[in-house]
């Protein structure tokens, strides 16, 4: 077992956190203005200009919202991403390291179900119930391939602790070998933080759904929070099968600062081509395909690992 | 005050802009469009996101009315606009924007604005109109002035709550002027009863561009529900070049229309969505997203046949059954075949 670093990392992990959410909203923001024909620099800064927006606006209630449990969902997309991101080892240690870590990562991205739909449900809404359980069919689909894409790095290394699995991995990711296990963590990293293609329970046919009637700081907390949860299921990749912070010339933080933009550009730039995934294209995709294919990953990675 | 200033000034960059198209306002709405993108700002996807409220074209009494409740639901700090004529809107858009870099001393008061509280006594006279009269019971148990769901059978004989939701006019990427008020199982529609608000000036007949532009609109806004923004921004751009009159002949829009066929993560997503056609066979979304490119490239090559159009009446027929999403498509791809057949109408007057 690793030791933890001290709490006095908890600021530069968040400052980490938080300029690699900025810069991949940027890039979001920016493709988005070069379709509509403008340059592409024209929209890196939006996210600040849309931050601002928000500050302005004042908050919103619907009638018979349940308040406590909307605010409590909409305040708790933050946390969640920054739990996240606190098993994962940065360098050497990781700012909480615990021998289970990838059991509580799991269970991190499952109480994304709780504050997902708990934010369709909050304000009283068509839209946002709808978007509320579009999400939890969605969360069906996409949960099982993750769990069992979780397995196998950790039957790979032996080991459920985050610093032992990215140890184990000198030479040759885990990424090369256990590719649909990859492939099918990415596309659970996708769904938990609602971003492009697994977005329909925020999806413009319903008005935004579970964003549908949020304004003014909940709203900002919301959208910061997706981002934030898609760079913390990016950093969680890195050390699960991208080789965590080994690499010439940089120190270990920065290959994990420099893997994990390039995962989650990766996602953004991947999501974008394709179309929302509706639920029930997504249950079947997800139990008929998805889960026989990492199953079978799970089964040569332990052949593999036997020998 | 320093923040302050700042924090206005990065806002005013980008407002969020919700559009009420009024019937009969689509080169408005478009050229609206364009000073949106052109300003860096973008289009609201709902009413909570929007900073200013865009009332495009003339609009009737129904229509202003629903407007009106549409304002009573917007945070501050709020603007609106009334765009008549094309050629103001980039003009009203500066305003507006003007208006937001206002320093915004009237915000920092505590008072809470009641936009919108149903009262007990519409909620119970609408809850009549849909049940015959069957809802008197449940008056004791109105919280907030609410009435409690009814339940009703479902399709599989369960009871389910019923939801009565009115879709439009005020939406996105939906017919101008149509109110559809649907009941809801869950996100799957049981019945429905729909509205044209009517047109408060005459049209003018439209001639083979506005046609084709309508057609490409129409694709842009299936692409947008469908979640393909690249895409969406491309019908558009198509759209609003054909408006100007920069595109000679079908090319770059059989292009278009050749791409988009090739998505097969498209044809896929889309599959399964059909309705009966008129000859009775499954007509595909699909199909008809390809369609709408293909006719559009038709006009444009100036060979056009007659189309007949799909009326409003015809709507509710056609979305029993459909979940929320899936009404929502099929009506942006019925769009120009709904503007064609109010047109026509309205000439036979």
């Amino acid at each position: 077992m690793t030791d933890s670093l001290s709490m006095f990392y908890a600021l530069p992990v968040l400052v980490g956190l938080a300029a690699v959410a900025m810069c991949v909203a940027g890039l979001s923001a920016g493709l988005e203005a070069r379709d509509a024909g403008r340059p592409l620099r024209s929209g890196l800064t939006v996210p600040l200009h849309e931050t601002a927006r928000l500050l302005r606006q004042r908050p919103r209630r619907t009638v018979s919202a349940d308040r406590l449990l909307w605010r409590s969902a909409s305040s708790a997309v933050i946390p969640l991403a920054v739990l996240i991101v606190a098993f994962v080892p940065v360098g050497a240690h990781a700012l909480v390291s615990h021998p289970l870590g990838l059991v509580w990562v799991n269970a991190f991205d499952v109480m994304a179900w709780a504050v997902m739909w708990l934010l369709g449900w909050g304000p009283n809404s068509i839209t946002g119930l709808v978007g509320g359980y579009r999400f939890l069919a969605l969360a069906l689909g996409y949960e099982l391939p993750l769990m069992f894409a979780l397995t196998a790095p950790a039957i790979a290394a032996g080991s459920l602790d985050l610093a032992e699995i990215a140890a184990a991995q000198d030479g040759l990711w885990f990424a090369v070998w256990a590719p649909v296990a990859f492939v099918a963590y990415c596309w659970g990293v996708l769904g938990f933080s609602m971003r492009p293609p697994m977005e329909p329970g925020a999806g413009t046919d319903l008005n935004g759904g579970i964003l549908a009637e949020l304004a003014g700081v909940d709203r900002l907390l919301v959208m910061v929070g997706r981002h934030a949860l898609l760079i913390a299921g990016s950093a969680v990749a890195v050390p699960l099968f991208l080789g965590g912070g080994a690499g010439p010339v940089l120190a270990g933080w920065a290959w994990v600062l420099v893997k994990t933009l390039g995962v989650a550009v990766l996602l953004v730039l991947v999501g974008r081509r394709l179309p929302t995934l509706r639920p029930d294209k997504l249950l079947e995709l997800g139990w008929v395909v998805v889960l026989p294919l990492v199953v079978a990953q799970d089964l040569i990675v332990s052949v593999i690992a036997i020998n | 005050m320093g923040v302050i200033d700042m924090l206005t000034k990065g806002a005013s960059k980008r407002a969020h802009v919700l559009v009420a198209e009024a019937p009969g306002a689509f080169r408005e709405r478009v050229a609206l469009e364009c000073a949106v993108n052109r300003m860096g700002w973008c289009l609201a996807e709902s009413v909570a996101d929007a900073d200013v409220l865009a009332v495009v074209g003339d609009p009737g009494e129904a229509f202003a009315a629903k407007v009106e409740h549409t304002w009573a639901q917007m945070s501050e700090p709020r603007e609106r606009i009334h765009v008549r004529t094309a050629n103001e809107a980039e003009l009203l858009l500066g305003e507006a924007r003007e208006q937001l870099r206002e320093p915004a001393a009237h915000l920092t008061g505590r008072a809470i604005r009641r936009g919108f509280t149903p009262s007990a006594s519409d909620m119970a006279n609408e809850h009549e109109d849909q049940h015959g009269g069957g809802a008197q019971e449940h008056s004791a148990m109105m919280p907030d002035g609410i009435p409690l769901a009814e339940g009703a059978e479902d399709r599989d004989g369960l009871e389910m709550d019923e939801l009565c939701l009115p879709l439009g006019p005020v939406l996105a990427h939906w017919p101008a002027g149509v109110v559809l008020r649907v009941t809801l199982h869950g996100d799957v529609v049981v019945d429905a009863t729909v509205e044209q608000l009517a047109m408060a000036r005459a049209r003018q007949p439209d001639d083979a561009i506005e046609r084709a532009a309508r057609l490409l609109d129409a694709a842009g806004s299936v692409l947008a529900l469908v979640g393909l923004p690249a895409e969406h921004a491309r019908a558009h751009r198509l759209r609003d070049s054909c408006l100007a009159g920069g595109l000679l002949g079908g090319h770059e829009v059989a292009a278009f229309g050749d791409r988009i066929g090739r998505l097969r993560s498209l044809r896929w997503v889309l599959g399964g969505l059909a309705v009966e056609d008129r000859n009775g066979g499954p007509k595909q979304l699909h199909d008809l997203l390809t369609g709408l490119i293909d006719r559009a490239r038709v006009e444009l090559d100036q060979d056009a046949t007659s189309h007949v159009a799909r009326s409003v009446e015809a709507i509710p027929a056609l979305v029993r059954g459909m979940e929320l999403a899936a009404v929502r498509l099929w009506l942006a791809a019925l769009m120009p075949d709904l503007a064609m057949h109010e047109l026509s109408e309205t000439a036979h007057d």
